[in-house]
């Protein structure tokens, strides 16, 4: 869902308000600015709808899902160009939210759909057709929701909750595609206990970071998956719960922490943290309480959330010499999009 | 000022106080006053009446309010508008929505309307007391969860909650909505600014609610392939399902009525809409603030994200 990363010196960064649903998303906007000096190049309106994925093709466009109302659906899927003009509207799967990767010149949208079963949709980034569609679903009625993917190498990774045996409890499985077959070649249960948003590559593997820890039977904050042996899910305690949203540069996890994403815990604890991901040695600062951050991107290497403010004013925050610095102000601030 | 000018003042404004307490209407019934107390006592005399005359009494009252001809005008309008939905294609059930919410909007602006809906809401307890969301943290699945996100809605007639769903279990919502029933985040209940109530079926156990989720997962799909129902006031068919009509046969199937054509819901719409409401819309049909106005269901937390 969150389409952070680290920024590019020489490219913009973008900056998405597309959650305010309480105000009709009447101020969704696009905020362009300039990554060093945190200066707004220009905004721009979206559409009304909520926003909940977007994705930066290497061509420098912009692809923008459209996810609708809590009463309302939407299909809708943009490519805006650099300076934020709409290139295309494309209607290739309803719920566009989970998801937007580019693998050899094909972008990869993860839909929603109906909740009950996900679906992939290979799309080809020069004429917009729609090449393939994977439906990601698993037996009988037990629902496959999307909710979140990553891209490691030639696999997506993409979880969907569904109904383990414990149902106060949250249980997230990965559905592992390789991207060469377009096929579904693993799908693995992460047990009870497990709310992943955040799917993340490194060394090869993807490390899921687990909102729902605390819950599980065998606590386990942090899941590493193998995307070629899906057999072994290897779990891993970190010394601060909850992780949600996150990125990694070099040999850290930069992470956001909040145990009340998606969930019936009202916990109103929220931590960034950056974790040494050879020792799980961690160092966290610990947020106002109820702090709410929609994603998380690296800019100059400093941690930066974006978030929608009942805590501080909202926009851009980045921890910047052990402190968190609101760099950029903006209303309902929710997605942040910075070249990898 | 002189005695016989301070004389004839005085009377005028004796005659014109009787007038403002007692004002009458064109036909000669008394208009009805807007005041919290006689709001709340003929409200008690209306829930006091056997069944059968409720809705004629609630016709009167309604018939009393001062409210402007301009309003009485659109209620008219509604009324075709919503008559309209009944025959509309799909691109003209989305006119037809949006002109309603439009005229919706106006009539809440006559400040008759605006003052007495505000009389109801206060007796009927369904706005939040506190800030902060709701207790998330109690839901059980089949729980109803009801919500207003201040968004525009397919249920026009909301005085409350704009939409319902049932807890799924594991962070999941089923719900019906514009896109038809389909399995939804928990987390969509969750966003900014949304007023959330939740409520459970105080009638039957908590195991017969889940069993009862479970039968609406397997007779209404998984599949999306049930779609949403704009003919409200059809709400015994299955073959297309709004938010609270799913709701209702979840709860119907454990053997609970959650439709409770509550007076003070009705009495909320007609003053609103007309009094054709009652008979056309509310009864044959089961709106979102019917369900948590239910005696069978116990709305347990209500709260703002």
């Amino acid at each position: 869902m969150a389409s952070g990363g680290s920024a590019a010196k020489d490219s913009p960064g973008y900056l998405i308000s597309g959650l305010d649903e309480s105000g009709n998303f009447a101020n969704n906007r696009l905020l362009i600015f300039d990554p060093p000096g945190f200066s707004t190049i220009k905004t721009l309106p979206l559409p009304r709808s909520g926003i909940q994925a977007a994705g930066l093709a290497p061509d420098g466009r912009l692809w923008i899902g459209l996810s609708g109302g809590s009463t309302w659906d939407d299909d809708r899927l943009l490519v805006l160009d650099q300076a934020g003009r709409q290139l295309a509207e494309l209607h290739v799967c309803l719920y566009p939210t989970a998801g937007i990767w580019f693998y050899n010149h094909k972008a990869l949208v993860v839909c929603r759909d109906t909740g009950f079963t996900g679906t992939l949709a290979r799309i080809d980034t020069s004429s917009f057709s729609v090449e393939k569609k994977l439906t990601l679903q698993l037996t009988g009625r037990q629902s496959f929701m999307a909710v979140s993917s990553g891209l490691s190498g030639a696999y997506l990774g993409v979880i969907g909750l569904t109904t383990g045996p414990l149902q106060s409890l949250a249980y997230s499985m990965l559905a592992v595609v390789n991207l060469d077959t377009f096929s579904v070649t693993g799908m693995v249960p992460l047990g009870p206990g497990t709310n992943v948003w955040s799917v993340l590559p490194y060394q090869g593997d993807f490390y899921l970071l687990n909102a729902q820890g605390r819950d599980s039977p065998q606590r386990a904050d942090l899941l590493v998956v193998d995307p070629a042996d899906t057999a072994v899910v290897k779990p891993i305690t970190l010394p601060t719960l909850s992780p949600l949203w996150g990125a990694i540069a070099g040999q850290t996890l930069y992470s956001f922490h909040d145990n009340a994403w998606n969930s019936t815990s009202m916990s109103p604890e929220r931590y960034l943290c950056n974790t040494d991901l050879s020792t799980y040695q961690q160092a966290c600062q610990r947020l106002p309480d109820g702090f709410s951050a929609f994603s998380l991107g690296l800019i100059d290497g400093m941690p930066c959330l974006a978030q929608w403010g009942n805590a501080l004013p909202a926009g851009l925050a980045c921890l910047e010499n052990g402190k968190l610095n609101l760099k950029l102000e903006y209303k309902n601030a929710s997605l942040i999009v910075m070249k990898k | 000022m002189k005695p016989k000018f301070i004389r004839l003042f005085l009377v005028l404004a004796v005659v014109a106080s009787a007038f403002s307490v007692l004002p009458v209407q064109a036909g000669g019934s008394v208009v009805a006053d807007l005041s919290l107390n006689a709001v709340q006592t003929e409200m008690a005399a209306i829930n006091a009446l056997p069944a059968g005359k409720q809705a004629a009494e609630i016709q009167n009252y309604v018939a009393r309010l001062p409210i402007s001809a301009q309003s009485r005008s659109l209620q008219g309008r509604a009324q075709k508008l919503a008559q309209s939905l009944g025959t509309a294609s799909p691109a003209q059930t989305q006119a037809i929505l949006q002109e309603l919410a439009q005229v919706s909007a106006q009539l809440g602006q006559d400040p008759a309307i605006a003052q007495f809906q505000n009389d109801l809401l206060s007796l009927s307890g369904s706005t939040p007391a506190v800030t902060g969301p709701a207790a998330f943290s109690s839901l059980v699945k089949g729980d109803i969860l009801a919500e207003n996100s201040g968004a525009s809605t397919p249920y026009p007639w909301t005085m409350v909650y704009q939409h319902t769903g049932n807890y799924y279990g594991n962070s999941q919502v089923y719900e019906s909505n514009s896109d038809g029933v389909r399995l939804k985040p928990l987390s969509n209940w969750q966003t900014k600014g949304v007023m959330v109530g939740l409520g459970r079926d105080n009638v039957v156990s908590a195991s017969t609610m889940s069993a009862a989720v479970d039968w609406a997962a397997a007779k209404y799909g998984t599949n999306g392939k049930t779609p949403y129902n704009y003919i409200f006031w059809n709400k015994t068919t299955d073959a297309k399902l709004y938010c609270s009509q799913l709701t209702w046969k979840i709860n119907q199937h454990a053997g609970v009525n959650v439709d409770s054509n509550s007076v003070v819901y009705e009495t909320w719409a007609s003053a609103k809409y007309g009094a054709w409401v009652v008979n056309a819309i509310i009864v044959p049909a089961v709106a979102p603030d019917e369900v948590m106005l239910s005696p069978n269901v116990t709305v347990y937390s209500t709260g703002v994200n």
